[in-house]
């Protein structure tokens, strides 16, 4: 079974996706703040994770390079609100995230990007 | 003299000093006795603890009539134990003239026989406290002090002015008390008050932590597990299945419920909006907003309003119409913000008819909803807002004009600007500005002789960038009039940007050292933009 992290502060989304994933077979861990985000990461071994930008105690940034350091080819989804800064996203996006998927969103189309990315 | 004169000199001299001192100490007590006596002479009254016995050595006569008795043992005349003083004295006179013996006085301390000199002690402690004084001073009502303060001493000490009644009396000391009676009583209160909302508090955090987790699942459920069509169709009976019977009637759970669902509507898109918001209404969670429209509280008739529109509840229009004009900001704002976006009003009248002037705040959310309107449902009449009797509401129509890019009602700028206020004037003509609209330069050549200031820098700043040969004329009359260094700077900003040669020209002409300064700054690459 894939495991699939989530990293993200709103609980109610994070179990809905949990939900969502779950359905479609995967193994869902969850982490609420950046802090325990790392530990999740160290300890999982997920085979996709799906990071907030906006976290706390760590930024969703930070989140990605320490993903990037132990799983160089992890993918990696970016949750983010469209109003956050672009410099941001594009900032992610250099640090090798697979995919971005603004808020708001349609968590069907999030399982389909994952399922893709877990196949190829 | 041999060693045994010496011993005979020896002794006489020791039997000099038995014979001296026994009598000296007779000598000393007879004069301490009598020291005593004139003493106690003077208290007329008795002294507690102090009594006397007269005794008479009187073998012949019967004493008996001085009410005297005989003892068995020795045979002396002994009297009763008598407290005063006087009468005892008095007794051992009348004896003494009776009899020719003087008799023998005893001092007893207590009901035991004293010397001379412990009576004298014991009459000085009661003169050191007070309990005697030295002299026999009768006060003015007759009676004597010492007396008075032995008499003080046998009564119980009770003040003369009780506390009560010197507090009750004292109005700056009775202020003083009941204010710090009401401080007291006032803090008591509060840290009752506190202890039991922070209680409450933490109760209803818990609760609403509770509901959440109950929440999650039956949303899920819901949300993933049938489709909008199937949702449509369920009945209330059928949602009411997926949650907690008991937890549906309470309130506090409908509203964690109403909380979740719009965090979801704002995170989420597609059909599951639609989904989510006939969950809300399925549940009669539109009910329980409107219901808080009736509530007393600013904050929960604002959470109503919120919810109303976050959830298009369009039948509550009519309820929150009249909180627009509320005297409370919260509730207006929301109000106003709630009808923009539900009510299908596309000629503003909520806006047009706002009598409160509109905060920055206040035109930046109601700018996001009419952007959101105008482009996705009709187009708004922003020029309804130019009728409006409030002078903010027109100002945020001109600023609408620019934001939203309606240079067709440039036009209608034009005809309201010759009536417009200084502030109206200094909105309009960024419009004119940021649409080059050249029509209104006629009255802003006319309005460069304005006297407010920031009017005319506004003005001046337009005409640098759609300026025409008139205002290069008249901007040089205006540089010649004598201006202050800052509009001076602007006017030669604007004739550079139309004209350079033709300032330059007339910088050399110019004998105004200023002018000269500012020529230099604005030709100077690096200053230019300092």
């Amino acid at each position: 079974m894939k495991n699939i992290l989530i990293i993200e502060d709103d609980r109610l989304i994070s179990s809905l996706l949990n939900f969502r994933l779950k359905k479609d077979g995967y193994h869902v861990t969850m982490a609420e703040d950046g802090l325990t985000g790392m530990d999740a990461i160290d300890a999982s071994e997920p085979d996709l994770i799906i990071t907030d930008v906006m976290i706390p105690f760590k930024t969703g940034i930070e989140i990605i390079n320490h993903a990037r350091k132990v799983y160089p080819k992890v993918p990696i989804i970016v949750l983010s609100s469209l109003g956050e800064e672009e410099s941001t996203v594009m900032e992610a996006f250099n640090l090798g995230v697979s995919d971005f998927v603004p808020k708001p969103f349609n968590p069907n189309e999030l399982a389909v990007r994952v399922r893709r990315l877990i196949n190829n | 003299m041999n060693g045994s004169g010496k011993r005979h000199l020896l002794k006489l001299f020791q039997l000099l000093l038995i014979l001296v001192f026994p009598l000296g100490y007779l000598h000393a007590q007879d004069s301490l006795r009598l020291k005593i006596e004139s003493r106690l002479f003077e208290v007329s009254q008795e002294i507690p603890g102090l009594s006397f016995v007269l005794q008479v050595q009187e073998n012949d006569k019967d004493l008996s009539v001085f009410d005297l008795n005989r003892s068995a043992e020795n045979g002396i005349w002994v009297s009763d134990t008598i407290a005063d003083f006087k009468s005892i004295a008095q007794l051992k006179d009348t004896v003494f003239l009776a009899t020719g013996h003087e008799g023998l006085l005893t001092f007893l301390i207590f009901g035991k026989e004293a010397e001379a000199e412990a009576t004298g002690e014991f009459l000085e402690n009661l003169v050191r406290n007070e309990l005697l004084l030295k002299n026999d001073i009768s006060n003015a009502n007759g009676f004597e002090e010492g007396a008075l303060l032995v008499m003080a001493s046998k009564v119980p000490f009770t003040p003369y002015h009780k506390m009560k009644t010197k507090i009750l009396s004292d109005t700056k000391m009775l202020l003083l008390v009941s204010t710090l009676v009401l401080f007291l009583i006032a803090s008591v209160i509060l840290v009752s008050i506190m202890y039991v909302v922070k209680v409450k508090k933490g109760k209803r955090d818990l609760l609403t932590q509770k509901f959440k987790e109950l929440s999650f699942e039956p949303l899920s459920n819901l949300l993933f597990e049938h489709s909008l069509e199937e949702l449509k169709n369920f009945d209330k009976k059928r949602f009411e299945s997926f949650f907690p019977v008991d937890h549906l009637k309470n309130n506090l759970f409908k509203d964690v419920m109403i909380m979740e669902i719009i965090s979801l509507n704002k995170n989420m898109k597609g059909d599951f909006k639609s989904k989510l918001k006939t969950i809300y209404r399925k549940l009669e969670l539109d009910l329980h907003s409107i219901k808080k429209l009736s509530s007393k509280k600013w904050d929960v008739i604002t959470a109503g309003i919120v919810e109303i529109n976050e959830m298009d509840v369009v039948e509550a229009v009519e309820k929150v119409k009249k909180f627009a004009g509320s005297e409370n900001f919260n509730i207006r704002s929301n109000a106003v913000a709630t009808l923009l976006n539900i009510s299908n009003d596309p000629e503003l009248k909520v806006l047009v008819n706002q009598d409160y002037p509109l905060s920055k705040w206040q035109q930046m959310v109601y700018f996001r909803i009419i952007k959101f309107i105008n482009n996705s449902q009709e187009k708004v009449r922003v020029d309804f807002l130019f009728e409006s009797k409030n002078e903010s509401v027109r100002i945020f129509g001109y600023k609408l004009v620019r934001y939203l890019g309606l240079f067709e009602l440039l036009d209608i700028l034009l005809i309201k600007y010759k009536n417009a206020t200084i502030v109206e004037k200094t909105e309009m003509i960024k419009c004119f500005d940021a649409f080059s609209y050249q029509d209104a330069l006629d009255l802003l050549h006319r309005d460069l002789y304005t006297s407010d200031k920031a009017l005319f820098l506004g003005i001046v700043g337009v005409l640098q960038n759609i300026g025409n040969p008139i205002s290069e004329s008249l901007l040089q009359e205006k540089l010649n009039s004598g201006l202050d260094f800052e509009s001076k700077k602007a006017v030669m900003q604007s004739l550079n940007a139309l004209n350079p040669e033709d300032l330059a020209k007339w910088n050399i002409q110019s004998k105004d050292a200023e002018v000269h300064q500012i020529y230099d700054h604005l030709i100077d690459p690096v200053l230019i933009n300092v």
